[in-house]
């Protein structure tokens, strides 16, 4: 699973970003990988903001910025907003982090190619007929 | 072991859960739900078992449902397409695909309770086989968690979308899903 908290529509940074997770998507979706993400905009932006993307995969609001202070990821230079860090977490099927990604700086954050390479790993790691099973 | 469901004429006595439906266009009938490893009666077809409980509340459904000896492979383009619509849709309270066989898709039931048919929207799946409005009473159907997404493709054969666990490799039998759960299985 991908858990991708981001700081909100508002950002041109993570507008950026979703269009590479966008690009991602349509491998995702035969791939039995799902991703969710989350931030502080209402339930209404988040969905407008969904629909706008074309997204086709989960979004959570997090609108009371309860779990981003209980998660520790609350970006104390923005007292405007108050949002999530831009972070991604790659997490095996029993939600163990495989990989973490801090996207403060736009070049933190991971590269679908990076992201490819996670799943492979997860994926090559938890499926015991990786290898083609021969009779 | 899967979950089935059929439109009947009357209450069958085995099902695990039954409710009437009403429609505009005739006078209506049962939906009834089986859990088994084959059809319980002609017409049955395998549905994600979270959509059924005995304690369900009445709901509006979108009830595709392809015309005997009518069906599409499940991977068709025109399948995934319409489960790509529902993913980037609103959320509803019910959802399944319909398959018979390991990979035939002959419909779909999507479902919101309360007396707000609005919420069902655009029946992405009505492209493919002709859609009836029905009214469901109490007694049938649950709540199926809203799909993570992008993911389209069933979790094993014998299980219809939206369906989101594999089998439990190390039990004999597999996993049968818990209805109201996500029973032991891996998360993906």
């Amino acid at each position: 699973m991908l858990l991708h908290f981001y700081r909100g529509w508002w950002c041109p940074k993570e507008q950026a970003y979703f269009r590479k997770l966008l690009r991602l998507q349509d491998e995702a979706e035969v791939a039995y990988t799902r991703f969710v993400s989350v931030s502080v905009d209402t339930p209404q932006e988040s969905a407008a903001f969904r629909a706008g993307l074309g997204a086709r995969w989960t979004f959570l609001s997090d609108q009371g910025r309860r779990w981003v202070h209980e998660l520790g990821l609350l970006e104390t230079t923005d007292s405007s907003h108050n949002p999530y860090v831009p972070t991604v977490f790659v997490l095996r099927p029993d939600l163990q982090i495989h990989a973490s990604f801090n996207g403060y700086w736009f070049w933190g954050r991971p590269t679908n190619e990076e992201l490819r390479q996670a799943f492979r790993e997860i994926t090559r790691s938890i499926r015991p007929d990786w290898h083609v099973p021969r009779k | 072991m899967s979950c089935w469901l059929a439109v009947c004429d009357t209450t069958p006595r085995d099902a695990v859960a039954a409710a009437t439906f009403t429609a505009d266009d005739d006078a209506g009938g049962v939906l009834a739900a089986w859990d088994g490893h084959s059809a319980p009666v002609p017409g049955a077809v395998k549905v994600d078992p979270r959509c059924i409980d005995v304690n369900g509340e009445a709901a509006w459904v979108s009830l595709v449902l392809a015309a005997p000896g009518t069906w599409l492979l499940f991977d068709d383009i025109v399948v995934s397409h319409a489960i790509r619509a529902v993913l980037a849709g609103p959320p509803v309270d019910v959802v399944s695909t319909f398959v018979i066989g390991d990979d035939r898709f002959v419909g779909a039931l999507t479902a919101v309770h309360g007396d707000d048919r609005t919420r069902l929207g655009h029946d992405p799946f009505a492209a493919i086989f002709r859609a009836r409005l029905i009214r469901v009473g109490a007694g049938l159907l649950g709540r199926t968690p809203t799909p993570v997404g992008p993911m389209t493709q069933r979790y094993g054969a014998a299980n219809p979308w939206p369906w989101d666990r594999f089998p439990d490799p190390f039990t004999p039998d597999g996993v049968h899903p818990a209805r109201h759960g996500i029973g032991d299985a891996p998360l993906c």
